[in-house]
């Protein structure tokens, strides 16, 4: 009962400061040829994804993220899916034509 | 066109393979029974069989393929038509298996997949002359689709010396080259490293369960055991026969499994042919193919054996629970299986010279907390359960679970090793069962680094590369050191120099 309270305030107290370090570890970078993506608090991971392998993109926006003008971008791949978190509306979908756009060329390997 | 006649036996005969165990049950066991489920199962059972065989029989009437322009068209359904259209070029490998059915009136069957996912992602031809079996192959295969591509193109160009270059790779075309077929020693020791003798007691105690209901009471089957217990010679006897039984038995299925066994390959596809009473015939483009994997399991290591697997994007579901189509062969002598990768697929070059990992990387293995020995040691000590009478036991378990987890985790630090050159990455890792990863480049489809905070500390990282597969095939080397991995994602990077891209 005891260890059960002890976990349930280091479970909160760890959901009051999570935020911050979330935003603060997550950051991405594209070109014309990848995709690169870095998050993580305790176990840090660099995501690696050529532009070419990305199968679709796609956007989501609950009421909270709606209130504060940000959206989710999720970018789906032949492997995996990753989503990156909160970005401003404005980027958020111009971050989803441009990963569209450049995810339209095709390598010969895919027929 | 129409499917092979015999396509209905074949399917009723499957229907009553599937069906007869449980036919079995209802009008043999459970005959008498006046119990409601069995008493109108068997109404259900036999409505169920007689809607079946109509449908199998107008299923035949109704449906056909046909080929235009290369692509299959395939038409299914009574009730709900479906047309399915393939282009020859999406199929990704073709299976031929003659099963004891088909060898009893000399035809076959014949499977062409796909890399697409979802119900019509194959097309099966259950039952065809061996004729047919091969035109289709041709029509859909090796170089012909390629060359008849070509010859279009052709008509167009009308290059004198394009056309001698197609005809030498028509020529190639033929050139089949035979790399392997397994030797008696090699079955021998396969039958013992698969330990294939020990797949005699599931199917004991199966058969057992199946003649239990029919043998005589079991009071007397207990007496029986007694007797046997008592005499100590007969129960030696008994063992010694079992165990010649299972040794044999245990041979005998892997010499019908693996014994006609050939890999063969020309320019651009590698064929096998295997099976003794179930034949089958299995062909996949050498291009397809996004990686090697050689496996080897400690008993397999003790014995010098290895197992080469392809990664593909062929789906790798087995149909019915036959050989995995992308293994090569599972007992393969190791330098063997080196050398048959260099003669099927010289684009891969198998390295000698791997690094080995850093001492630091042995002690971020040993020191990683291991969340199974936690959980196991919480539940020891909660419990403390009593083993052979020793009341300290759960201490003990724990301890030699613990050492049990170094072990393997020593083992692996031995096993690792990688090399990464210009357009190929390859490592082994593993603890009992070490493995060997080989990809090209451009068949990574994705690369991510990571690194704990126990890595952190000791400047190491570990990389997992993605490759198309079904699904998706994720292979992670641990803890090299950081530098290699930041290597490994610039190589990356510089993954552009091997892709071409179509032209939009």
């Amino acid at each position: 009962m005891i260890g059960l309270v002890v976990l349930n305030i280091l479970g909160t107290i760890w959901s009051l400061i999570e935020p911050t370090y979330l935003y603060k570890s997550w950051s991405y970078q594209f070109d014309d040829d990848y995709l690169q993506l870095s998050y993580g608090i305790l176990k840090r991971e660099w995501v690696t994804i050529p532009m070419t392998k990305i199968q679709s993109v796609s956007t989501s926006q609950g009421p909270i993220m709606k209130q504060y003008h940000v959206r989710q971008v999720k970018v789906e791949t032949m492997g995996s899916s990753h989503a990156i978190p909160a970005l401003e509306e404005e980027i958020a979908l111009r971050l989803r034509k441009k990963l569209a756009e450049y995810a339209k060329l095709k390598e010969v390997d895919d027929k | 066109m129409r499917y092979h006649p015999l396509t209905i036996a074949f399917r009723i005969y499957q229907l009553v393979k599937s069906n007869l165990l449980f036919a079995l049950i209802l009008f043999v066991f459970q005959k008498d029974s006046e119990f409601w489920l069995w008493k109108y199962g068997k109404y259900a059972f036999l409505l169920f069989i007689i809607l079946r065989l109509i449908y199998i029989v107008t299923a035949w009437f109704v449906e056909k393929y046909e080929w235009k322009d290369l692509m299959f068209h395939i038409h299914k359904g009574i009730f709900v038509k479906r047309t399915s259209t393939i282009p020859f070029s999406k199929i990704q490998n073709v299976t031929r298996k003659t099963t004891v059915f088909h060898k009893l009136v000399g035809l076959t069957s014949l499977t062409f997949e796909t890399a697409m996912d979802g119900e019509d992602d194959a097309i099966h031809f259950e039952v065809l002359t061996e004729k047919q079996a091969n035109d289709l192959i041709d029509l859909v295969q090796p170089g012909k689709q390629t060359i008849l591509q070509k010859e279009q193109a052709d008509i167009a160009q009308m290059d004198e010396q394009e056309n001698e270059d197609l005809e030498q790779e028509a020529v190639q075309q033929k050139n089949r080259m035979v790399h392997f077929t397994p030797k008696r020693k090699d079955l021998w020791k396969a039958s013992f490293t698969s330990l294939s003798f020990l797949a005699i007691i599931p199917i004991a105690v199966g058969a057992f369960d199946y003649i239990g209901p029919l043998l005589p009471e079991t009071d007397q089957v207990e007496g029986l055991f007694q007797v046997f217990l008592n005499s100590k010679w007969l129960l030696f006897v008994i063992i010694i026969l079992a165990v010649i039984v299972a040794v044999s038995f245990g041979v005998g299925r892997t010499f019908i499994r693996y014994g006609k066994y050939k890999i063969s390959s020309d320019a651009s596809y590698i064929y096998i042919d295997r099976g003794v009473l179930d034949e089958s015939y299995f062909a996949i483009e050498k291009r397809k193919i996004q990686g090697l994997e050689i496996e080897q399991t400690w008993i397999k290591r003790i014995f010098g054996l290895a197992e080469v697997k392809l990664i593909s994007t062929a789906n790798p579901k087995n149909v019915d629970g036959s050989v995995n189509v992308n293994s090569l062969y599972p007992f393969l002598p190791v330098n063997k299986a080196y050398h048959l990768i260099k003669e099927l697929l010289p684009i891969y070059q198998l390295n000698g010279q791997l690094e080995r990992l850093p001492r630091k990387s042995l002690w971020v293995k040993l020191l990683r907390p291991s969340w199974i020995w936690i959980v196991a040691t919480i539940g020891l000590a909660y419990f403390k359960p009593a083993i052979f009478q020793i009341d300290q036991a759960w201490w003990i378990v724990s301890l030699l679970l613990l050492c049990c987890i170094l072990l393997h985790r020593i083992l692996d630090y031995i096993h690792t090793r990688y090399a990464v050159s210009e357009d190929q990455v390859q490592w082994w890792h593993g603890g009992l069962t070490s493995r060997m990863f080989i990809t090209k480049r451009k068949n990574v489809v994705e690369i991510t680094n990571s690194q704990t905070l126990l890595q952190k500390y000791f400047q190491v990282a570990s990389v997992t590369t993605t490759n198309r597969s079904v699904p998706a095939h994720k292979e992670k080397i641990n803890d090299i050191p950081l530098p290699y991995a930041i290597d490994i994602e610039d190589w990356y990077l510089k993954r552009k120099e091997d892709v071409e891209f179509e032209e939009a």
